[in-house]
């Protein structure tokens, strides 16, 4: 399994702050296609993480079972 | 007299007396005296931060007093900077404060940041923390980063002792997100991120704990979780003032910002073309007879579609993606080039969220 973390506007989109995805041999890319298909995340940017860690490569990246992904929008209100 | 006001942080064995002289010998910025500056500059100047620079153009406006804690009732109408300077120097006469009442440009940034030690980030767009990140990476100077969204709130130090930027987070300057005005949000959210930051300013000057720098802090207030995630850093676009230039400058001369009250003239009028660079999805849509849409993304493959001998007043949904845009038609040598500040946004505002215009 796979955990997703949802932040600001994304948790707003996908109505739900985390999720478990089944875990099949997935690359990240595959992973954010299928939730950004899935809550229609198109019209908000964001930044993705696997463990706490940012991802600058997320074409190339590889995940692992129990990964914890988050996906984080900037935020701009002050 | 000064020592007895900051008795109970100098018998900190963490601050004591050097630090309390660290504390007075620092010069911090507070760009924004929003919510967030409403919750940094008491904690900092009550602290006894040396000299405080305060910038915001912003008069105070009557739906402010829910956040903006610092200013009074009978305060409304008045500039932001001259109350927030009076306040500081009512609770604490030995802070040098200096007022800009001034909006952050690529053209003042760099000779004000060099003034001080710290940049804190009080800002509500992401347009202009771009450009604090961008003239902070230019001159070498570390900025607290702060924003809110509705309940959760991002806490992170920035380009501190040549650790990661802000884009090192958020590489690309076409994103979009809400502010407080659009999004909504309570006045405590934005006062926790404010202390968070002013906290993070304090570690930074005593040079105590472990500060935010190569982290990204997210706080839930709804649920009191807060999660920090580790941010490594990537090439810098900006390292010198050159490259800054280059970037911001060399493009700004190159067209003139106009109002959304300014950009009615410009509908129907057969000699401008009116640019949305929008997603087709992205509106309310602006109907009229000399307006075309061509996708930020589609915009280097299309330039045919445009006419250069007319006046290009360029729109998107907030006044970034057309930034973008123009970058790219001064490039490919348009002339006569108008950028709507604060997009479909701004014009959807002022037509009270009507669709707008008609052919």
């Amino acid at each position: 399994m796979i955990t997703v973390k949802y932040f600001g506007a994304i948790a707003a989109q996908a109505n739900v702050a985390e999720e478990m995805v089944l875990f099949a041999e997935q690359s990240l890319v595959d992973l954010i296609q299928a939730v950004t298909t899935k809550h229609n995340f198109d019209t908000v940017s964001y930044s993705v993480a696997v463990n706490h860690e940012l991802i600058q490569d997320v074409a190339t990246y590889d995940l692992q079972s129990n990964d914890v992904v988050a996906l984080l929008p900037p935020f701009a209100g002050g | 007299m000064e020592s007895k006001r900051y008795n109970r942080q100098i018998i900190l064995s963490e601050v004591g007396e050097s630090g309390q002289e660290k504390l007075k010998q620092t010069k911090v910025l507070i760009i924004g005296l929003g919510g967030l500056g409403a919750a940094i500059l008491p904690y900092l100047a009550a602290a006894g931060i040396g000299e405080i620079g305060l910038l915001d153009d912003d008069v105070i406006d009557v739906s402010n007093l829910q956040r903006q804690v610092i200013y009074k009732t009978t305060a409304i109408g008045n500039q932001k900077v001259a109350e927030a300077a009076k306040m500081a120097s009512e609770l604490n006469p030995h802070v040098v404060i200096n007022t800009v009442a001034e909006r952050l440009s690529s053209k003042n940034a760099i000779a004000l940041f060099n003034q001080y030690d710290i940049i804190v980030d009080g800002t509500d767009n992401l347009n202009t923390k771009y450009l604090i990140n961008d003239v902070c990476c230019a001159i070498n100077k570390p900025f607290v980063y702060g924003s809110v969204y509705k309940f959760e709130g991002q806490v992170a130090v920035f380009n501190y002792k040549n650790g990661p930027s802000y884009r090192c987070v958020f590489p690309e300057d076409n994103a979009t997100a809400a502010s407080c005005n659009e999004a909504g949000v309570m006045g405590i959210s934005v006062g926790i991120i404010g202390m968070f930051q002013a906290n993070e300013v304090l570690k930074m000057v005593l040079g105590i704990g472990q500060t935010l720098s190569g982290k990204l802090l997210v706080y839930n207030m709804l649920t009191n979780e807060q999660q920090k995630f580790n941010v490594s850093k990537k090439e810098f676009l900006i390292t010198d003032n050159e490259a800054f230039d280059e970037k911001y400058n060399s493009t700004e001369s190159a067209f003139d910002t106009i109002s959304a009250i300014a950009l009615e003239q410009y509908i129907n009028d057969e000699n401008s073309l009116l640019l949305d660079v929008r997603n087709p999805e992205e509106v309310p849509k602006l109907i009229a007879s000399n307006c075309i849409a061509i996708p930020l993304s589609e915009l280097p493959s299309k330039l045919d579609l445009i006419d250069a001998t007319k006046t290009i007043v360029v729109f998107c949904q907030s006044g970034i993606r057309s930034k973008k845009a123009i970058e790219i038609l001064v490039k490919a040598d348009f002339k006569k080039l108008l950028n709507v500040a604060g997009g479909m946004n701004a014009i959807n505002k002022i037509k009270n969220n009507e669709v707008v215009f008609t052919s």
